[in-house]
């Protein structure tokens, strides 16, 4: 049993990201509550980000679903965001945790499972099976076509856990080659022998911090995609087949 | 010729073939976003929205071919 709950500093990182994201919220809620008229900028800031999920991602794929499921897609978004901002903090322990594939595969796994449980329960067996397998198309179209539909039923789940974890490890994937790579890498560059070579790690080391840059926003960008194609899936879980 | 060999010589035209569809991609996205909002700007915000959906959807097909090539060096 020992080996198999080990705490790890992945684990850490999932309770420090979930605990960031409670401690946010609760402080922004509680603030927002307090006063009708002004709010802090903290206040403003998490009424801004909610109101963004709200508008931008909820109202926009669920319609009138939209009040019941605000709190998952609104909960995926900020977990992700957080787990992808954290790992991108130049702090020595810190890591994404989203930049293990477990993690990503967890969260897409619990987000299609949640549809697909819903569109059976809301759709029924038979108008479930109508809207995921069948396209609208002749019958001799569609019945080889319900293999191909399955496939691309269990793509999504896929290219959703795949696409987050391959874009958080390419971003360190990236910093780590052009801090340690053998001819070209600050590192290498600094430890070198000849005096008058060492001056050049400074462009390997800048080009890390614009990378560093563009790795902070393709976090907030792979949060908000995650988010939406959640709420996405769910939404054609949601609907009748029209 | 040696297997180890081969796994090297696939990830790299694995990524390499990703780059260059992801480029086109990704340049045909930003290149008509900014078209279309310089014809109609009011369409500017729509477009924006758009534009970045449509390039993490992109943006992912060339990471699916980094991580094969990650699994290639791996074996």
């Amino acid at each position: 049993m020992a080996e198999v709950f080990k705490v790890t500093d992945l684990v850490v990182m999932l309770w420090v990201a979930a605990g960031l994201t409670f401690v946010v919220m609760f402080v922004g809620a509680r603030l927002i509550a307090a006063s009708s008229e002004v709010n802090g900028r903290f206040a403003n800031l998490v009424d801004a980000m909610i109101d963004f999920v709200r508008g931008g991602i909820v109202e926009e794929f669920l319609g009138e679903n939209a009040p019941q499921w605000f709190g998952l897609v609104a909960g995926i978004f900020f977990f992700v965001l957080f787990c992808n901002v954290l790992g991108k903090l130049p702090i020595p322990f810190f890591i994404s945790p989203t930049g293990n594939w477990n993690v990503t595969g967890a969260l897409a796994i619990t987000v299609f499972v949640i549809a697909q449980v819903v569109g059976v329960y809301k759709l029924g067996p038979i108008g479930y099976f109508k809207k995921k397998f069948l396209l609208p198309a002749p019958l001799w179209v569609q019945i080889p076509a319900i293999p191909i539909m399955f496939l691309i039923l269990l793509a999504e789940p896929f290219s959703l856990a795949v696409r987050l974890f391959a874009n958080m490890l390419a971003g360190h994937m990236v910093m780590f080659t052009f801090a340690t790579a053998q001819m070209v890498g600050g590192l290498w560059l600094l430890h070198h022998q000849n005096v008058l070579v060492k001056p050049a790690a400074v462009v390997p080391f800048a080009v890390s911090v614009v990378l560093l840059g563009l790795e902070f926003f393709i976090a907030f960008i792979q949060a908000f995609i995650f988010a939406l194609l959640s709420a996405l899936y769910l939404s054609e879980s949601l609907e009748e087949h029209h | 010729m040696d297997p180890k060999a081969l796994a090297w010589l696939g990830s790299g035209v694995a990524i390499g073939f990703a780059a260059l569809g992801g480029a086109i991609g990704i340049g045909n996205i930003f290149g008509r976003a900014i078209e279309s909002s310089a014809r109609q700007p009011e369409a500017l915000p729509l477009v924006q929205r758009l534009m970045f959906i449509g390039f993490a959807l992109v943006e992912a097909q060339v990471l699916y071919a980094l991580v094969i090539a990650f699994i290639l060096i791996a074996k």
